[in-house]
């Protein structure tokens, strides 16, 4: 066939195959996995060549990352000042800003003299003493904007420069604008509504990258430095705008993921929605692929904006809200259905996880399909009648681990109380029920990297190290699965991806340590030496 | 800094009639440059054509969004419409049916580049109880409720007397608003609806919260409107002659007229200049509507039919 055949020897080579799931070579034709084994069960196909770059390394299928969005790169445009360590695009390791004056001082250290600074990923919640004021922002600059994104989406904060020019002051009385001892505005604030009027005072715009090639670049990188060979956009304009941004960027061989945009759903008509798809359908290729739709429909825990079941938030606040009118989405889902596409379903709170499970139940009473794979995304609060149902219905989870680590003390004090906060992201339960599970990062809400996603379900310790239900940690084997062969099944994509084996893409994650060796709680340090995409060899560093 | 956008905020849930009095509001010619923003993820809820036939602009918003928290498509889709040239003479954002309009109306609170108009909550009479204590919906209900300045409590013909009466009570209690209409069909004063709200929030600043204070954008009172639509052809001749000899009174005529033997015309008239061009592709052939707008002094409505019929031919429409 012409092809070269190239064998690469390891140290070890996890499959995620049941019938060989250990290794030490794997056979390489094509782009394509034409067997696994040791080299004896290999060499029969013909002439090959043996690349033994990776025989002190550990071969793991390319990691699946089930739930990002391309919004990632768009942020990296701006610096980041959150209070965990985070790799950049470009590889830069950004530690943690542990301190107000931290922040300040990144901020001045990047600033360029001209134009608006923004910061963002601000996460103050690990700060003991005061919150962030207008005072500090104004060390950074006081002729020009300033504004701090947070991490948790909806708080933000900026100087007295974007108060001035937005005319906010003692005697403006709204929602959303936080105000100090003496009356004065303290220049953090919350809502959309705030947001709205920094960006309009600052000229800011982070709107206006997303979707562009720049930000599908930034997005690729973040990618393969976390040994992920496949992530989606889950939750994609494809305007036609964006649609041919992807389609110039992503096949090009030198761009180093594949792509898995999931068409969001609430910007049209479900008829028309399900008619783009559709339509997109017949542009996918290898490395980028249309077919996925993505609803929204509550908002976040952390920010008690997901709707949650009786008896609601710990600290009372009020329950969440919809993204649109129940009825609307319980109609637009059964669209999507009855054109035979796979719906995936934000649902935070245990409210929105049953009202769509309580949907799939009618729709495919009326109208049967066997093997959906529809997915309720986060699911972050289902107990086990909701698994059992999910179970019955066919429907798969794709839970957010990383929320244990980073919002679970937040969840044990604030918005859920700990028998809930003990229970999220139920991970030994959806197993135990034989749920399809995967698990999640969310990027950029939290940064992708699987391992680490890996690492919380199977630690499930909070960022101050207080294990939450020890009852739903799983091992690291289950957990390798889920960021691997579970994301795969969740994108109908596990015939091609998320194991190695024969005629499956040649995608590998190439780790310098054994995942199964290493103590678990090391299972997020393990460094990755690069991918293989399709069968190109991508290093991190140049060897 | 140019004068604020008058910011008017439409919310209710679904069924209230928000979609029947948004196209009350566009066919109103005083709506002239309106940016309309609207949700079409459950239906195509306003007619994008008679938004444009008007000189407006129809944004869709999204209520999803990439960071999986609420709203930040309003942010965005606003941020365009304010860095267009020239900005809209108004703003009307039609709220998803499980939104708070408070936090809408907040972004004209907050941003001197806009004022807040009057928050519009429509409520169906018939159904306003049973959603109010829906177990998915019956808290965003009454936030709606009472996020009113302005209450246009429709499908009153659906209830009786007594029924109105005590649901009017009922609703009336549990809001803020300073007007309250009951209406069919969301037929009510439009003028009403358009005025600066208040509850602004803001210190007097860029603002008026007098409610009498005349606003160049609130034209609504001051101009009467007449519109006309026929599926026959127009004579060109008998056109030209009607719209040379249009009274002062008429301020500005606009729309599309097909003409015989030359197909679909955009027909725009301000003063005694008028022009007719050949009318865009997309808009649907077939069909003439005109828009008239004028002074109380412009001719009655009657008089205005009698007048533009006589221009139009017995021919159906290519
Ligand atoms: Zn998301």
């Amino acid at each position: 066939m012409g092809e070269t055949t190239v064998i690469y020897p390891a140290r070890k080579i996890i499959t995620m195959l049941a019938a060989r799931p250990q290794a030490t070579h794997v056979a390489v034709r094509g782009g394509r996995i034409l067997g696994v084994g040791d080299l004896d069960d290999l060499t029969g196909w013909g002439d090959y060549e043996i690349d033994d770059r990776f025989a002190d390394k550990v071969i793991l299928p390319g990691f699946v990352e089930g739930h990002s969005h391309t919004l990632e790169g768009v942020l990296w445009q701006y610096t980041y000042v959150g209070f965990f360590d985070r790799t950049g695009p470009d590889g830069h390791h950004w530690p943690g800003a542990k301190s107000i004056d931290e922040v300040v001082a990144r901020l001045r250290e990047v600033d360029t003299g001209s134009g608006p600074v923004v910061g963002w990923g601000f996460d103050p919640i690990y700060f003991t003493g005061r919150r962030m004021n207008k005072d500090d922002l104004d060390k950074v600059a006081t002729d020009r904007s300033v504004l701090v994104l947070h991490a948790s989406g909806h708080l933000l904060n900026v100087n007295s420069a974007v108060l001035n020019a937005a005319g906010v002051t003692a005697d403006t009385d709204v929602h959303g604008v936080f105000k100090g001892p003496d009356g004065e505005p303290t220049g953090e604030m919350q809502e959309f509504a705030a947001l709205y009027m920094a960006f309009e005072a600052s000229g800011a715009n982070i709107y206006n990258q997303i979707g562009g090639e720049s930000s599908l670049h930034n997005f690729g990188r973040v990618c393969h430095l976390a040994g992920v060979t496949t992530a989606t956009d889950l939750y994609a304009r494809l305007t036609p705008e964006t649609t041919a941004a992807l389609l110039r960027v992503v096949p090009d061989p030198s761009f180093p993921i594949r792509v898995v945009p999931a068409y969001g759903a609430l910007a049209d008509t479900p008829e028309n929605g399900a008619a783009l798809v559709k339509s997109l359908m017949d542009k996918s290729s290898a490395k980028l692929r249309f077919g996925l739709v993505k609803m929204m429909t509550d908002g976040s825990i952390q920010g008690f904006t997901a709707r949650i079941k009786w008896p609601g938030y710990y600290n009372g606040a009020p329950n969440g809200l919809w993204n649109a009118p129940p009825e609307e989405l319980v109609r637009a889902f059964n669209v999507f259905h009855d054109a035979g596409l796979q719906v995936h379903m934000h649902t935070n709170g245990n409210e929105a996880s049953e009202l769509m499970l309580d949907t799939i139940a009618d729709t495919l009473a009326r109208n049967p399909r066997p093997d959906h794979r529809h997915t309720l995304q986060h699911a972050q609060m289902m107990d086990e009648a909701l698994l059992r149902r999910a179970k019955a219905l066919g429907v798969a989870v794709n839970m957010f681990a990383n929320h244990l680590y980073y919002w679970g003390e937040q969840h044990l004090a604030l918005t859920l109380g700990p028998e809930r906060a003990h229970r999220m992201e139920p991970f030994a339960t959806a197993q135990r029920l034989g749920v399809p599970y995967a698990m999640h990062s969310d990027a950029p809400v939290t940064p992708v990297a699987p391992l680490f996603t890996a690492w919380c379900a199977v630690e499930r310790r909070t960022a101050e190290g207080r294990v939450l239900g020890e009852a739903e940690k799983i091992s690291v084997a289950d957990a390798l699965r889920a960021i691997t062969l579970g994301a795969a099944y969740t994108l109908k994509m596990d015939h091609e991806v998320g194991s190695i084996e024969t005629g499956k893409r040649a995608d590998f994650a190439i780790l310098e340590q054994d995942p199964l060796a290493v103590p678990s709680a090391e299972l997020k340090d393990i460094p990755i030496w690069g991918t293989v995409l399709g069968g190109i060899v991508q290093p991190l560093h140049a060897e | 800094m140019p004068a604020p956008v008058p910011f008017t905020v439409l919310g209710g849930y679904l069924g209230a009639g928000k979609t029947t009095l948004l196209n009350r509001i566009l066919a109103a010619p005083g709506a002239g440059d309106m940016a309309v923003m609207v949700n079409d993820f459950g239906r195509l809820n306003i007619d994008a054509e008679l938004v444009a036939a008007q000189g407006g602009r129809a944004v869709r918003l999204e209520n999803g969004c990439v960071c999986c928290t609420i709203g930040d498509s309003l942010v965005e889709s606003l941020m365009q419409v304010m860095a267009a040239t020239p900005r809209p003479a108004r703003i009307l954002v039609e709220a998803s049916g499980v939104a708070d309009p408070a936090r809408v109306a907040d972004f004209a609170r907050l941003s001197p580049s806009l004022r807040l108009d009057r928050v519009i909550v429509l409520v169906d009479l018939e159904q306003i109880r049973a959603r109010c204590a829906d177990r998915h919906v019956g808290d965003m209900a009454l936030k709606q409720l009472a996020a009113a300045d302005v209450l246009v409590l429709n499908k009153a013909d659906l209830v009786d007397d007594a029924a109105r009466t005590e649901t009017r009570a009922w609703v009336e209690g549990r809001s803020a608003a300073v007007v309250t209409f009951e209406a069919t069909r969301a037929d009510v004063p439009l003028a009403a609806l358009f005025a600066p709200s208040e509850r602004a929030g803001q210190a007097p600043r860029d603002h008026d919260h007098n409610r009498n204070h005349d606003h160049p954008h609130d034209d609504f009172d001051a101009v009467r409107t007449w519109s006309f639509e026929t599926r026959r052809v127009f004579d060109r001749a008998r056109l030209e002659a009607l719209l040379d000899g249009l009274p002062p009174a008429v301020l500005r005529a606009k729309g599309f007229v097909d003409l015989a033997g030359e197909g679909l015309m955009t027909l725009q008239l301000t003063g005694r200049r008028w022009t007719l061009e050949p009318a865009p592709d997309g808009v649907p052939r077939g069909q003439s509507r005109l828009v008239v707008l004028g002074t109380p002094g412009m001719p009655a409505d009657a008089d205005l039919r009698r007048l533009v019929t006589g221009a139009v031919t017995g021919s159906p429409a290519t």
